[in-house]
């Protein structure tokens, strides 16, 4: 018998898991799909004519909602385990430890598609109802390219990291992990957004004026009445690129490390 | 069946509970674990059952390492905690979902376990009271006929008739490649029942003996004074003079009372240590 993956156990831990968690994942999609409503349809009544702007609007709300929503699912993940009562007989349930990671793992990722699902369904009633009302030979409203210009970059990798990074505090804090994952969220933010870029930006460029950042990206600012950007290139900007996208599966693997090492 | 080797543990490691705690126990035995509160029961079934780790030392559970919480292990254990939980699902769910996991698991086992226990088959899990998901736990642990059982304080939450019940249900779920150890610190919820005493107290083992061995050596007597001569470990007022325990050396029979050995061997540590020395 393989110790730690049989697909058959593999099988039987999702089936477990459905039919303890399926209500309140029904649950969820309807207060999702009704947040949904609520953000995108009062355009459905006001809008009657075609303005690009909507789709920077969807585009933060998307990335908003969805790093809120991911961030609340997955610092649930694992809450079965998060107390003796019901973490005793979750430890002690005949599967091996990768088996149940992965078994909440798959549902963190089974999140994504489903709430795509559902901003797209509600945002394609919504462009429905206006595009309906629209002039004639006006252009019509389509679907938010996910992978286009309205979703800001920094806010798609936002949307990566925010599963992974919350469900490593689902892990650490047994005591409202949003909140407590939040908080150090926050707390990495404002430590390298104002004080590593403010300190590094007063040595480098004392004179600017004026400037904005895209994290360990590229930083922009106006010295004598002229705007500069400045970038990283070349090898640094593959280092920095690889560290950002390795962070993602490096949260994922400390979350299965920590779930392994679980004690109660 | 369970063997624990210099074993030390701690929540923390400046503050050890356990420090070269060793232990054996063969199979085809109830076991009763005994102590105060606080004194380590549930602490040393969690390392048996793999959810706490050792600091150092060993333990291995039916020749396999708890830590490792590997499923052939997992499938030869199973644990009934003190707080339980089952979840909001029917009861055909709940085997439909967590039978498979047990590959002795027997369903009218199962079933007949529950009749014998009063709980209505047909009723939800979650319109069950307190009492009546601890008997489908404790149906549920004894159907997996796992090798190893380890019930943490079972009878808390039964009432009167159910405790009698319970007895009478463990008994019968006996075998003799079956390990069962029961925590509690109701020593008369485990009269009748149990074939080895455990003692914990102050982290320490103070007895691992079957109640053959203990009967042996120990007689539970009552007496109208208590003298010297008498050879008396530990004494206690009762109506008709003292309850009395005393070193059996015309080798007399008399029925082991829990409540007054866990007594005497919490307050006469030493005359009970020489004596099974």
């Amino acid at each position: 018998m393989n110790q730690t993956f049989d697909l058959h156990r593999f099988t039987l831990v999702l089936k477990l898991h459905l039919s303890e968690h399926l209500k309140s994942y029904l649950l969820g999609l309807g207060v999702l799909a009704g947040v949904w409503l609520m953000m995108l349809l009062p355009d459905a009544t006001r809008i009657s004519v075609f303005n690009e702007s909507i789709y920077r609007k969807h585009g933060i709300f998307f990335a908003f909602i969805f790093c809120g929503a991911g961030a609340w699912f997955a610092s649930e993940a694992f809450r079965m385990v998060s107390t003796p009562v019901r973490g005793i007989p979750y430890l002690a349930l005949p599967a091996s430890q990768l088996e149940k990671f992965l078994s909440v793992f798959l549902m963190v990722l089974l999140f994504i598609p489903v709430f795509i699902g559902i901003f797209y369904a509600i945002e394609g009633i919504t462009f429905w109802l206006i595009n309906d009302r629209l002039p004639v030979g006006s252009p019509h409203y389509e679907l938010l390219d996910l992978r286009g210009k309205y979703l800001e970059k920094d806010l798609r990798y936002l949307a990566y990291l925010v599963p992974p990074f919350f469900m490593v505090g689902s892990i650490y804090f047994p005591k409202i992990p949003f909140i407590k994952t939040g908080v150090i969220a926050f707390l990495i933010f404002f430590i390298t957004s104002l004080f590593l870029n403010e300190f590094i930006l007063r040595r480098i460029f004392p004179h600017r004026e004026h400037y904005g950042v895209t994290l360990f990206q590229e930083v922009s600012f106006i010295e004598n009445r002229r705007m500069y950007l400045v970038t990283l290139a070349g090898a640094p900007r593959l280092i920095i690129n690889s560290i950002l996208v390795l962070v993602v599966p490096a949260l994922w693997y400390i979350a299965y490390v920590r779930f392994r090492e679980k004690e109660l | 069946m369970i063997n624990i080797k210099n074993l030390t543990f701690g929540y923390s490691p400046k503050k050890t509970m356990f420090r070269n705690l060793n232990l054996s126990l063969p199979a085809g035995n109830i076991y009763g674990l005994l102590g105060k509160n606080g004194a380590g029961k549930s602490s040393l079934l969690r390392l048996m059952g793999g959810m706490l780790y050792p600091i150092a030392g060993t333990v291995e559970v039916a020749g396999h390492t708890p830590r490792k919480r590997e499923p052939a292990f997992l499938q030869e254990m199973y644990f009934i905690p003190e707080e339980i939980y089952l979840p909001t699902v029917s009861l055909n769910r709940y085997i439909d979902t967590m039978g498979p996991f047990y590959p002795k698991f027997n369903e009218s086992q199962f079933r007949k376990y529950l009749t014998e226990f009063d709980v209505p088959a047909d009723q939800k899990l979650t319109a069950m009271s307190y009492g009546q998901k601890k008997k489908v736990i404790i149906s549920f642990g004894l159907a997996t006929n796992t090798r190893v059982l380890i019930m943490d304080e079972p009878t808390n939450g039964l009432d009167i008739p159910s405790k009698s019940q319970f007895r009478k249900v463990v008994a019968s779920a006996l075998a003799s490649d079956r390990l069962m150890l029961i925590s509690t610190h109701q020593v008369r919820d485990l009269d009748n029942l149990i074939d080895g005493v455990i003692i914990i107290d102050e982290s320490e083992i103070l007895m691992n003996h079957s109640l053959t061995d203990i009967s042996d050596r120990l007689m539970f007597n009552t007496l109208s004074q208590v003298t010297e001569s008498d050879r008396v470990l530990y004494a206690e007022p009762s109506l008709r003079g003292y309850s009395v325990i005393q070193e059996n050396r015309e080798q007399e029979d008399s029925r082991v009372d829990l409540e007054r050995l866990f007594n005497a061997v919490v307050t006469n540590r030493e005359g009970i240590k020489n004596l099974f020395h």
